[in-house]
């Protein structure tokens, strides 16, 4: 049941390329695997500990009141991350810099809360939380890899390809666009290709 | 009127509880916070000097405008390190600068700038010979140094700095290297001689004025 | 009234460092509403509105209460709360005053709070002035708000005339939609990269 839902999140209802949502940092801290993982791991733990707050009180929230209290409640996740990493690893929120507080305004987790938490139980808004995080991170990650490669000639900080000048547009902000794009256009094209296959 | 009750209740609460949260958060974490922001500082002060030299911070007790540190080696001083600070081409850019005692730059560490990626932003680019292929078998190589700040290394601070925005320092042969640190002369980089000046611009302006006025107090 | 920082701090909102295409911010509402013209006017000019108004709201509570009691950590909950207080404040003002464009917002309109360029305008203007290397002041933090706001409304209505334009031409498959409006995003972002040279930075002579 587990590996269901990872699929589901990692594949039917990729934050990124399925739903759209989130596409601020995907664009932004996507120029190295490392700040990719690091703002993975980050969204999961405030994904999931949101949506296990939220669902656990679903029943005593008062509905035109909801979404004040979503925030708050995803802002104080956010706000311990935020000072984690600021005792544990201070290089990497530098490198993330702005966009650690702002995961609170990443469209994912309130729509999470929205659509799921607040209508399921906590142990099912809980997996939630961790597969479709997981798709977030991993699609990071894939956008990341690519930019990372192409524009830097790294992977993790190491040299890729010694000698390879690489392509700076990869790297900065257009980049991000041509690169998010070419991925939608890919599993545009696969999904396609499977939809036709099937008639 | 008890529909707005009950509505200011429930946010209050969930306030109160995300209070709570963030500030039980805050307590634990905030020694540590602090002690890295030391061991950061420390840490870049250390990288200007040779390894092994016991820092001094002479915070407020010098008569220099600016903050630094002294070098010392047993009983001897082998050298002092310079905050140093200049407008780049986007911001702000803070470094440090450490110095022997006859005035030859030993090191240079950029502590933070936000200049364009892969153009200025290059001042920090580490100069990485392990790639992936060889990073597993040798280890990976992570002093944090880079060829931009290590090609300052040897420069006097008692004559101007000439910047020359031909080839840049990794690819010039070692003679070539060896002309142009002792003819003061570091090389731009490509597309970035903004923020390459700002650099020059900004050791020239603030530590032949200090180096100068330490010799002059040890007289 | 330094008038130099603050033209710095405008050029470099709206041409420089734009939200959307340099920074990065406020991809949602940008790819959601930029298909229309109108829409994308009425968009950005509520953005702006929302921008200016929570720079001014959000460093007056910095500077004045999070700082000096040593409360920075509250920073992401305080500054997220008074957006979304605004936020439904201009929510209620436009639907007594202007019910056309409160209409033809819809759901976008609410959507201002999750814009994280509302949210990182309040962060930026509580860190260095990168200009100045000191402090915003509020005269500064607001202009660079509205001046954001204002770089934001430029790139949607960029986007906007591409994407009315594109309507109308076949596409290959894979590449419609999503794909295409980031690959016009992209190629509009890579001429934006061209004001990079409008560096205002004469200490050195560069």
């Amino acid at each position: 049941m587990i590996a269901e839902e990872l699929k589901r999140g990692v594949v039917g209802e990729n934050p990124i390329f399925a739903l759209a949502l989130g596409l601020c940092p995907a664009l932004a801290i996507t120029t190295s695997v490392t700040n990719a993982l690091g703002m993975g791991v980050a969204v999961i733990f405030v994904l999931t500990g949101s949506n296990i707050i939220i669902s656990s009180v679903r029943k005593w929230i008062p509905d035109k009141v909801r979404i004040p209290c979503y925030i708050t409640i995803i802002a104080t996740f956010v706000t311990v991350v935020d000072l984690w990493m600021k005792a544990h690893a201070p290089v990497l929120n530098r490198q993330l810099g702005i966009f650690v507080p702002l995961i609170v305004v990443n469209c994912i987790i309130l729509a999470r809360a929205e659509s799921y938490a607040s209508q399921n139980n906590v142990r099912k808004s809980a997996i939630d939380g961790i597969a479709i995080g997981a798709g977030f991170a991993l699609s990071l990650v894939a956008i990341a890899a690519v930019r990372e490669v192409l524009g830097n000639n790294r992977l993790f900080g190491l040299t890729v390809i010694p000698g390879f000048r690489p392509m700076l547009v990869f790297a900065v902000a257009p980049g991000g666009f041509f690169t998010v794009a070419a991925l939608l256009a890919i599993i545009n094209y696969l999904r396609l290709k499977k939809e036709r296959s099937r008639q | 009127m008890s529909e707005i009750i009950k509505l200011a209740v429930a946010l209050a609460v969930v306030c109160i509880f995300s209070g709570i949260v963030i500030a039980f958060s805050h307590s634990s974490f905030e020694q540590q916070i602090e002690a890295q922001k030391l061991r950061e500082e420390k840490e870049a002060v250390s990288q200007v000097f040779p390894s092994g030299t016991r820092i001094l911070d002479t915070a407020g007790s010098a008569p220099l405008p600016i903050r630094y540190w002294i070098g010392r080696k047993e009983t001897k001083t082998i050298g002092y390190a310079f905050a140093l600070e200049n407008q780049g081409h986007s911001g702000i850019i803070r470094y440090i600068v450490g110095i022997d005692t006859l005035g030859r730059i030993m090191g240079m560490k950029i502590l933070s700038q936000s200049e364009t990626p892969g153009l200025g932003a290059r001042i920090e680019e580490p100069a990485s010979e392990k790639s992936l292929w060889n990073a597993f078998g040798g280890g990976v190589h992570k002093d944090g140094r880079t060829w931009f700040t290590e090609q300052f290394n040897g420069i006097s601070v008692s004559k101007p700095l000439s910047i020359s925005s031909a080839v840049e320092w990794p690819s010039l042969p070692d003679t070539i290297k060896m002309e142009f640190t002792g003819s003061n002369t570091v090389s731009a980089i490509t597309g970035a001689t903004v923020s390459t000046r700002a650099i020059v611009a900004g050791i020239e302006k603030t530590v032949p004025a200090c180096y100068a006025a330490i010799r002059g107090a040890q007289r | 009234m330094n008038f130099a920082v603050l033209i710095q701090i405008s050029i470099g909102a709206i041409l420089i460092n734009n939200f959307v295409l340099a920074r990065m911010l406020g991809l949602c509402p940008f790819l959601g509403v930029s298909k229309k013209l109108s829409g994308a006017f009425g968009m950005g000019m509520a953005v702006t509105f929302v921008m200016g108004i929570a720079s001014a709201f959000t460093w007056t509570i910095d500077t004045f209460i999070l700082v000096p009691c040593d409360l920075s950590y509250l920073q992401t909950v305080i500054f997220i709360l008074v957006i979304a207080s605004l936020v439904q404040l201009v929510e209620m003002v436009l639907q007594k005053f202007s019910p056309a464009l409160y209409e033809s917002l819809g759901i976008y309109l609410p959507l201002i709070t999750t814009n994280c360029a509302v949210l990182a305008v309040a962060l930026i203007n509580s860190r260095e002035n990168p200009f100045t290397g000191k402090e915003f002041t509020f005269v500064e933090a607001f202009v660079n708000g509205v001046a954001s706001g204002v770089g934001f409304t430029v790139a949607l209505a960029l986007m906007a005339g591409i994407r009315e334009k594109l309507e109308l031409a076949p596409v290959w498959k894979p590449l419609e939609g999503l794909p295409l409006a980031f690959i016009s995003a992209g190629l509009v972002a890579l001429a934006f990269l061209g004001f990079l040279g409008l560096s205002f930075s004469s200490a050195t002579g560069g």
